[in-house]
């Protein structure tokens, strides 16, 4: 299911993705540094991680659920939320997904399956800077 | 040693737990809640120094807990610090019609928001040290601890039995005695904006004389300015 909607991206998709890939890292590392600063054993910043994974894992899936619902307005607070979380441990590219997942639930008429999309590659852009940050934490 | 100052702390998304903690606990007593529900919980039975709210919160929005502490005893005097997103201004221009102190744009910078809370924390004890606990107008006697009005008739003091909106004109009143409040000083005072009917105040207005029966006179109107209290009543009412 994935693959059949990631494969087929929508041309507005597929501008804004390379605007954001352009323009953002997939982890801020001066984010990472200040994350890094917050104790000496670094278990402030490995526990962050830890919730960071836990929560992506469960809140796409709710997310997915939300949208196919066209439980809107719930989609639009579980993001919000969401988004605070990647702002926190600095994942840029995630971050932007997530505001233009809360544009696109701002407009008046809704497009399923470009909101399914954007929020897909939110999980996969999650996946990643959760892999980057857990290197930043044996570094 | 300084006793640490009490901050509520009423914010659901766990990272920003974890983040505010840490700027945070080494310079105040955190509690922290992660709904509104718990919050007003923990309000039945203590005053903090100051509350830093997250606007969006699991059992409704930041307004529902800033009426509530409004409305508790001395809850007008606790400074409440919003957190919000850069993108939220229309949350941000109601909130200062709400009676929020200031806001905290996330993602926040901890020394900011430390600076922030010990500045509001500062300019709230200074009022309080302006005003003191009580402050008397000639047989009036506002109480701000206690919240409550009393007036003195033959040596004995008893409590006006006030309306929430007649308090707060009351107590700006008293607070101001002897200089004129406009009627919009008065409407910012009572209900934290300046738009309003100017019948509805004098209607308020009305309704305090008559409370204050044989001190009715400390009221007085200014013409084309405002309302005047003081215990001059010599003074013209024009």
């Amino acid at each position: 299911m994935i693959s059949e909607i990631t494969n087929n991206l929508s041309n507005e998709i597929t501008l804004f993705l390379n605007q954001v890939y352009l323009n953002y890292p997939p982890i801020n590392q001066e984010k990472i540094k200040e994350l890094r600063k917050l104790d000496a054993t670094l278990a402030i910043f490995a526990k962050l991680i830890k919730i960071f994974h836990t929560e992506y894992t469960k809140r796409i899936p709710e997310m997915i659920g939300f949208c196919v619902a066209g439980e809107y307005e719930n989609l639009g607070q579980v993001i919000h939320r969401f988004k605070s979380t990647t702002y926190n441990l600095g994942a840029s590219r995630a971050v932007e997904i997530a505001k233009q997942i809360e544009l696109a639930i701002h407009k008046e008429s809704k497009n399923e399956l470009y909101l399914k999309q954007l929020i897909i590659l939110l999980e996969q852009e999650c996946a990643i800077a959760h892999e980057i940050l857990v290197s930043h934490l044996v570094d | 040693m300084s006793t640490m100052r009490k901050i509520l702390v009423v914010e659901d998304e766990p990272t920003c737990q974890i983040l505010l903690t840490q700027a945070l606990a080494f310079k105040f007593n955190i509690e922290l809640s992660t709904t509104i529900n718990r919050a007003k919980d923990f309000l039945q039975s203590e005053r903090p120094d100051l509350i830093l709210l997250d606007f969006y919160l699991p059992d409704g929005d930041a307004f529902d807990l800033i009426q509530h502490v409004k409305n508790l005893e001395n809850g007008n005097s606790i400074p409440i610090i919003l957190l919000t997103q850069a993108s939220e201004t229309k949350i941000k221009v109601r909130s200062f019609s709400e009676g929020v102190y200031d806001f905290i744009t996330k993602p926040f910078d901890p020394a900011e928001l430390v600076a922030r809370i010990q500045s509001h924390l500062l300019r709230s004890d200074e009022i309080k040290s302006i005003y003191g606990s009580t402050q008397q107008v000639g047989d009036l006697e506002l109480d701000i601890e206690a919240k409550k009005i009393t007036l003195k008739i033959a040596g004995q003091f008893s409590e006006l039995s006030l309306s929430p909106i007649e308090y707060k004109i009351l107590q700006c009143l008293i607070q101001n005695a002897g200089k004129v409040r406009t009627r919009e000083q008065i409407a910012v005072a009572a209900w934290r904006r300046q738009f309003f009917q100017s019948r509805t105040i004098d209607r308020h207005i009305s309704s305090i004389r008559k409370k204050l029966g044989p001190r009715a006179g400390y009221l007085q109107t200014v013409s084309q300015g405002g309302y005047r209290l003081t215990n001059n009543e010599s003074e013209a009412s024009v």
